[in-house]
């Protein structure tokens, strides 16, 4: 008898990674407006009974989220894994140390009012050197480093889902700048498609890896 | 392609998580090569045929 039988299938893993992946995002999602709100909080001169329930409110919604990221993440802890999946995941760690750090960045550059990182506002000199610094230097090392040390699976999978996306990007760009010219659609904004097309790119990649 | 890898290891009672270990990979791309999702490469393939001590040929059927 094998002992496959301890781990997820494919379609359980898949399922229990999309769950935690969205748990995840709705916990620093919440985490992120808990600050902003509290921030707003001070500036506009002290917290009132309404926002005591609100900070309430959002801190039962994280422990909610928080609980249910626990509880769908899958439990990996006494699987042996190789160096090569080690070392990926802590490139994969620093990734997202990084897209803290950067968030945080942005916030503490800008200030939590002027929501520099989902806008097309004007920046300071300061954020976008900061900005352009981290997606220019430290984006790119981790990126390199984490695509080193992943094994030939998940390089397969991440080649097939650039070349998805690639064609995603291909469709969306001239068919978004011909609805624009007709006035059926606003603007053509590119850190939408760049949005678009990384979603893309990030869900066929896990779907080829985890299926 | 189809391949005997979960016999061998079921031979040796190994996990896919174990056999991952021997080969360096991760345990999703082992349980993506005995389902036939995912064709090793040249050099995993020689890898596996040398943990097993058998060919490429005795683990792997292209036909």
């Amino acid at each position: 008898m094998t002992n496959d039988q301890i781990e997820p299938s494919g379609n359980s893993e898949l399922r229990n990674v999309s769950i935690a992946l969205l748990a995840g995002g709705l916990l620093l999602f919440t985490c992120a407006y808990l600050v902003g709100y509290i921030a707003g909080t001070i500036a506009g001169g002290g917290p009132s009974t309404q926002s005591f329930l609100m900070i309430g409110a959002l801190v039962a919604a994280i422990a909610l989220v928080g609980f249910a990221t626990f509880k769908f993440w899958p439990k990996t802890a006494d699987i042996p894994i190789s160096p090569s999946t080690a070392k990926s995941r802590n490139w994969l760690w620093a990734a997202a140390g990084a897209g803290v750090v950067i968030g945080i960045g942005f916030v503490a550059l800008e200030g939590p009012d002027q929501n520099a990182l989902f806008s097309n506002a004007p920046l300071t000199a300061t954020a976008a050197a900061f900005g352009l610094f981290s997606w220019l230097v430290v984006v790119p090392i981790v990126t390199v480093m984490w695509w080193r040390s992943i094994d030939e699976h998940e390089a397969d999978s991440y080649r097939d889902a650039a070349m998805i996306a690639c064609h995603a990007f291909l469709f969306i760009t001239p068919s978004w700048w011909l609805a624009e010219r007709a006035g059926w659609l606003p603007t053509q904004d590119p850190m939408v498609t760049f949005l678009i097309v990384s979603a893309i790119w990030t869900a066929v990649w896990f779907y080829r890896k985890f299926r | 392609m189809k391949n005997r890898l979960k016999v061998l290891r079921a031979e040796r009672n190994w996990s896919q998580a174990e056999l991952a270990v021997h080969l360096d990979v991760s345990r999703q791309a082992v349980n993506a090569i005995e389902t036939g999702k995912h064709d090793p490469s040249l050099p995993l393939a020689f890898k596996l045929a040398r943990l097993f001590d058998l060919s490429i040929e005795e683990i792997f059927d292209d036909q």
